[in-house]
């Protein structure tokens, strides 16, 4: 069973998520009370309650699909890639038959909003344009001069990692640190970016 | 050592030497850098050495606050307050700030904008390059008392 529980499925309503008329249960009875993404699903016109799906009460009840990164293919195959995997995948253009989740904070529910030839994170399905992969690069490039994840953020280059820095190095330092300026406000991709330098567990 | 431009500034001109970095080569961003070189040789140790972690983080932020001036003497002026700033005592450095502080009247005439524009659009990475010369200068200190 998918979702690890019994819950009782009926006919007749629409799912809140996918928009089905499938057989379906109430949300409730799928999700925990403290789940975090209750707006995400419709809530039904005439009884005022949330149905869900089988798929999509997997989707949005599975802990694992809200943790970690996964790509799924249109043969429905799952796979959790690393970090590094997940930057390789992402420094070229997603293939059409391929989709991304990259869940951020790990409160909310990605997979819905997974789509072909895009990623999907906390704000929703992302394009991934010449520009997300240009600045990929830029952070994939910072990360080598020793930037770590938290550290991106900073309006300008922290001096304790700057100064470890070879001093030839500090002109494309400062030169990559500016062009990831634009980014930085977009509460979509910016996330996002940072989240890819994270370094995979076993590579420290 | 001399500068491109032809400015008599021999003292700050020798303050380059131990930097790592090549010298600015935009007059207005090298008057500047030239400008926070000689606020942080006018460290208020009184003020800051009970909180030296907060310095140069606290130069920026007076950076900017100070840059809201079209006068770099006025510039001048509220940094000097604001970093509590002590008096210098080398005459040579104090004939060369007092210049730097009127740069439309230096032999290469450069206007008050061009030296402010640098500080209010990218104070952080001047102050870094003043830091990284800070590091390098003391370095520089240490192995000539070493040899000597």
């Amino acid at each position: 069973m998918p979702l690890g529980k019994t819950v009782a499925w009926e006919d007749g309503h629409t799912c809140g998520n996918c928009g089905e008329a499938t057989e379906t249960a109430l949300a409730r009875t799928i999700l925990s009370a403290y789940y975090g993404s209750w707006e995400a699903i419709a809530v039904d016109a005439e009884g005022g309650k949330r149905w869900l799906c089988l798929p999509c009460g997997w989707t949005l009840r599975d802990k694992d699909l809200r943790r970690m990164p996964i790509t799924i293919t249109r043969d429905g195959t799952l796979s959790r890639p690393s970090f590094a995997e997940l930057r390789t995948l992402l420094s070229e253009r997603i293939p059409a038959d391929l989709a991304v989740t990259l869940p951020i904070e790990g409160r909310k529910a990605v997979m819905a909003d997974a789509r072909w030839g895009a990623v999907a994170t906390d704000s929703g399905s992302l394009p991934w344009t010449a520009a997300h992969r240009r600045a990929l690069a830029s952070v994939v490039e910072l990360t080598s001069y020793g930037f770590t994840e938290g550290l991106l953020s900073y309006d300008a280059p922290p001096f304790g990692v700057l100064s470890k820095v070879s001093v030839r190095d500090h002109a494309r330092v400062r030169e990559l640190w500016n062009s990831l300026g634009r980014w930085r406000p977009d509460v979509a991709a910016w996330p996002t970016l940072v989240r890819l330098a994270r370094r995979d567990k076993d590579s420290e | 050592m001399t500068n491109e431009w032809g400015w008599q500034l021999p003292a700050t001109d020798a303050l380059f030497q131990d930097s790592p970095y090549e010298p600015l080569e935009n007059p207005g961003e090298n008057i500047a850098e030239r400008l926070i070189m000689i606020a942080h040789l006018s460290f208020n140790t009184d003020v800051w050495s009970t909180r030296i972690d907060r310095y140069w983080e606290g130069l920026v932020e007076r950076i900017e606050g100070a840059c809201n001036t079209n006068s770099v003497t006025e510039f001048w002026q509220r940094l000097t307050d604001e970093m509590a700033l002590v008096p210098l005592s080398a005459g040579e450095l104090l004939h060369e700030k007092n210049l730097l502080c009127r740069p439309s009247i230096l032999s290469y005439p450069v206007s008050d904008f061009e030296v402010l524009n640098p500080l209010r659009s990218y104070p952080r990475d001047i102050v870094d390059r003043t830091r990284m010369w800070n590091q390098y200068r003391k370095a520089a200190k240490v192995s000539k008392l070493k040899a000597a």
